[in-house]
């Protein structure tokens, strides 16, 4: 029984251990695991800045419906550093406006549309800086 | 030299190098189950089509975690590299230093014993090292003490006979100091057992 035993642990650990080469080959391995784990890893870190984008517009289309409601028209031009209209009006709130700024990449552009519509198109923070129009029904990526 | 001090922590390299290796694999293999688990529901959540708030309530814990918990795992891995530094020194500090002492007896010094420091491991194999080095000491003795008295009875012997003076007595005398002296060297051949 006890000659049994050591047997069975000589078989898992070998008499001299295990070797450095085995070791080695074993990191190698787990390096290639976490290289693939980390390339879905990144993939979904891209996501997720997309995501936040896209929420981050979806609340400039609240904030926008909002003046839409004030004025009864949406903002000719976006002042996006103060985040003023043309005639000085506040169009987003100041927390908001630096939120803004933080979650995108960059605000390409805004164009008030004539039928009571407007265009707004801003990258997000991810690698490819997917560019995302913002109307006042939908968000396209 | 304060011999309580020790200098060199990196001394048995093969050895160490395998202890830090085989630290790091679990480490990283910790890693890799650890962000799975903490990931993998916010994951889920951006892979499907949820919402637009819930995914971006996922979103925006995935950012959270991306920015904290890279550094701390870094840190955490590189910390405890460092310390199997230390933990394999424990052991590996008496195995060179058993290593050392074990072939200058194999070179014939048996004037040796191993001395290990106060926190070090192996404090039992270095006991047993030193019992079986203080044997071989002991051994090595009484067949020296009994080769030097075998060589006077032999001299002896010779100057009787030269000068023909032995007689029956004293012929018997110096046979029984020689069956004494062959008595210590069997009972030191004794202690050690070969199978054949």
């Amino acid at each position: 029984m006890k000659e049994k035993k050591t047997y069975l642990i000589s078989i898992i650990w070998r008499r001299s251990g295990f070797t450095l080469i085995e070791l080695t080959i074993a990191i190698i391995i787990l390096a290639v695991l976490i290289s693939i784990a980390f390339s879905i890893y990144s993939n979904y870190v891209n996501k997720a800045k997309v995501a936040i984008a896209e929420s981050t517009l979806d609340n400039a289309r609240d904030n926008l419906e909002a003046y839409y409601t004030d004025n009864a028209k949406y903002p000719d031009s976006i002042d996006f550093t103060d985040c003023i209209d043309e005639k000085g009006r506040i169009v987003f709130a100041p927390t908001f406006c630096s939120q803004l700024r933080n979650d995108l990449f960059s605000i390409e552009s805004y164009t008030v549309l004539p039928t009571k519509s407007y265009e707004l198109k801003a990258k997000a923070k991810d690698t490819q800086n997917t560019l995302i129009t913002l109307t006042p029904n939908k968000i396209i990526k | 030299m304060n011999f309580q001090k020790r200098k060199n922590f990196f001394i048995e390299k093969q050895f160490q190098t395998k202890y830090i290796l085989l630290t790091i694999f679990m480490l990283l293999t910790y890693t890799f189950l650890f962000v799975i688990i903490i990931f993998a529901p916010y994951m889920l959540t951006l892979y499907f089509d949820y919402p637009l708030a819930e995914r971006s309530e996922a979103a925006k814990a995935i950012l959270l975690l991306h920015a904290r918990v890279w550094p701390w795992i870094g840190g955490v891995i590189l910390f405890f590299g460092a310390i199997s530094i230390f933990i394999s020194h424990k052991v590996a500090g008496p195995l060179f230093r058993l290593k050392k002492s074990l072939s200058q007896v194999t070179q014939g010094n048996l004037n040796v014993s191993v001395k290990l420091r106060k926190w070090d491991d192996l404090k039992d194999l270095a006991d047993h090292v030193n019992v079986l080095i203080e044997e071989l000491r002991t051994f090595v003795s009484t067949l020296r003490n009994d080769y030097a008295l075998l060589s006077e009875y032999i001299l002896e012997l010779e100057r009787e006979i030269q000068a023909k003076v032995l007689t029956e007595e004293s012929g018997r005398e110096i046979i029984l100091k020689v069956q004494e002296s062959r008595k210590n060297i069997e009972a030191a051949l004794k202690r050690f057992n070969i199978t054949q």
